[in-house]
């Protein structure tokens, strides 16, 4: 059964962050909306197990091939004819290189258009629709080769984001911390204020602190502090301020005792015989 | 008397007084009050400080069940609760994926402030655009591996069996 959802719900970056956790495959489609103010447009993003592997705004494959001449790096008849020799279940860009047709730094160029500037120009949608669909076939020939973690185009995608308005709900309380999900210093390359908040990743310290610590405004720490974790490198952890009283403390110890054996056990049959009546009535 | 306190959590509109209200043999003492915020345009009361239901299982035995507010606004009330608990359960409505990043907030929070056992329960499944289980369970951070899943079950928060059905799971648990 598909994913579906409104990207006002489920922004794209959290999609992008269940395909990833959830190590999905398949087609994400992202389509804007038809009363939007927005130019109506249909995005396709390929995945396999969590990894992007190939982006496009059309559904003809000709994407990937559209990009090579138009930059005259291989001519479109000679492009065609080799589309048609390019083994089953090869990535054209692999074929392509084997063919030394076009370098591993090409391949790189076209990927950072295909994927990255491509999927980033979508973090801009107020809203769309989505879908992600498994069992589809993979997009040879719209493929390079190269693949990225589904996250790893989510912090350049919110980076340059100008509009938060959609995410607004979604940003972390400015009373939460924040804890780091990794061990050391994450692979993805972090911006300076990226890496300043990552200082503070250690659950002990509330956005509002933090802000006032970088002399930032809570919005600006708020949003950075999304980017982190729809990136798959932090958790939001709300704080409450309490001030433990003896009562507290008494209460703490109550809930370390859980109920007898014989209290659950009794409850178990008081349930069960509950259960066993009803589906008595039932029949 | 022994006393068993179970708090059901969750983010607004997961069923949490309805679950209540579905086991409890007493009136639930709610603390419901005219919605004002984006949670009006789901329903018009909302939880401002917790639900209490009880439900006598003998002469000296009772299961006491606290409902959390349902907007993630964490105050002293969540940590009352949540320093009482013998074990909580987490709903999440299926047809809301808007509220899984409040849900998965929500689970972070209750795993950071207590390690009384948990379930996870998923409401409202048999609506149209419901998330399966399997893909709320990724949502809601569970997707490695790596990390230990909690019990996870199908609640229907309007029917008695159902709600019974969930709570049997927990004791299973602390068994």
């Amino acid at each position: 059964m598909p994913v579906t959802g409104y990207l006002s719900n489920f922004s794209l970056s959290e999609v992008l962050q269940f395909a990833q956790e959830g190590n999905k495959t398949g087609l994400l489609t992202i389509r804007s909306l038809p009363n939007s103010t927005q130019e109506f447009h249909s995005y396709f993003i390929w995945l396999n197990q969590g990894r992007i592997v190939a982006a496009a705004d059309r559904t003809d494959y000709q994407g990937l091939a559209n990009m090579i001449i138009q930059r005259k790096w291989i001519a479109e008849p000679q492009l065609q004819s080799l589309i048609q020799q390019c083994p089953l279940r090869t990535p054209l860009g692999i074929y392509l290189k084997s063919q030394n047709l076009l370098s591993a730094e090409q391949m790189k160029l076209l990927f950072s258009v295909q994927i990255i500037r491509q999927i980033c120009a979508l973090f801009e949608l107020i809203d769309g629709s989505f879908q992600l669909k498994s069992n589809v076939q993979m997009p040879y020939s719209e493929m390079t080769g190269i693949n990225i973690q589904a996250t790893d185009v989510t912090l350049p995608g919110l980076r340059n984001l100008k509009n938060w308005s959609a995410l607004q709900e979604k940003l972390p309380q400015s009373m939460s911390g924040l804890l780091a999900t990794v061990q050391g210093m994450p692979t993805i390359q972090l911006n300076a204020q990226e890496r300043q908040l990552w200082e503070f990743t250690n659950g002990q310290i509330t956005i509002a602190e933090i802000a006032k610590r970088l002399d930032r405004t809570i919005e600006e720490i708020q949003r950075t502090a999304f980017c982190l974790t729809v990136a798959g490198l932090a958790e939001e952890i709300p704080f409450i301020k309490t001030e433990s009283s003896a009562e507290d403390v008494e209460l703490q110890i109550m809930s370390q005792h859980l109920p007898s054996s014989r209290f659950l056990k009794h409850m178990k049959g008081f349930f069960k015989k509950q259960v066993k009546s009803e589906s008595t009535v039932d029949f | 008397m022994e006393v068993m306190r179970l708090v059901v959590t969750g983010p607004v509109g997961a069923g949490k007084s309805t679950f209540i209200r579905s086991i409890s043999e007493i009136d639930v003492i709610d603390t419901d009050r005219d919605a004002t915020d984006e949670t009006s345009l789901l329903k018009k009361k909302t939880t401002v400080a917790m639900d209490f239901g009880r439900l006598n299982m003998g002469e000296d035995m009772a299961l006491h069940l606290y409902g959390t507010p349902g907007q993630a606004r964490f105050d002293f009330m969540w940590d009352v609760l949540i320093r009482k608990a013998h074990a909580y359960i987490l709903l999440v409505p299926a047809n809301r994926p808007g509220e899984f990043r409040n849900a998965r907030v929500i689970s972070n929070f209750m795993r950071q402030r207590t390690k009384a056992p948990m379930v996870i329960g998923f409401t409202h499944l048999d609506c149209a655009n419901a998330w399966t289980m399997e893909n709320m369970a990724i949502a809601l951070g569970y997707g490695s591996p790596l990390i230990k899943r909690p019990a996870m079950v199908e609640v229907n928060p309007n029917e008695y069996m159902s709600v019974a059905t969930a709570i049997m799971s927990l004791i299973e648990h602390l068994l």
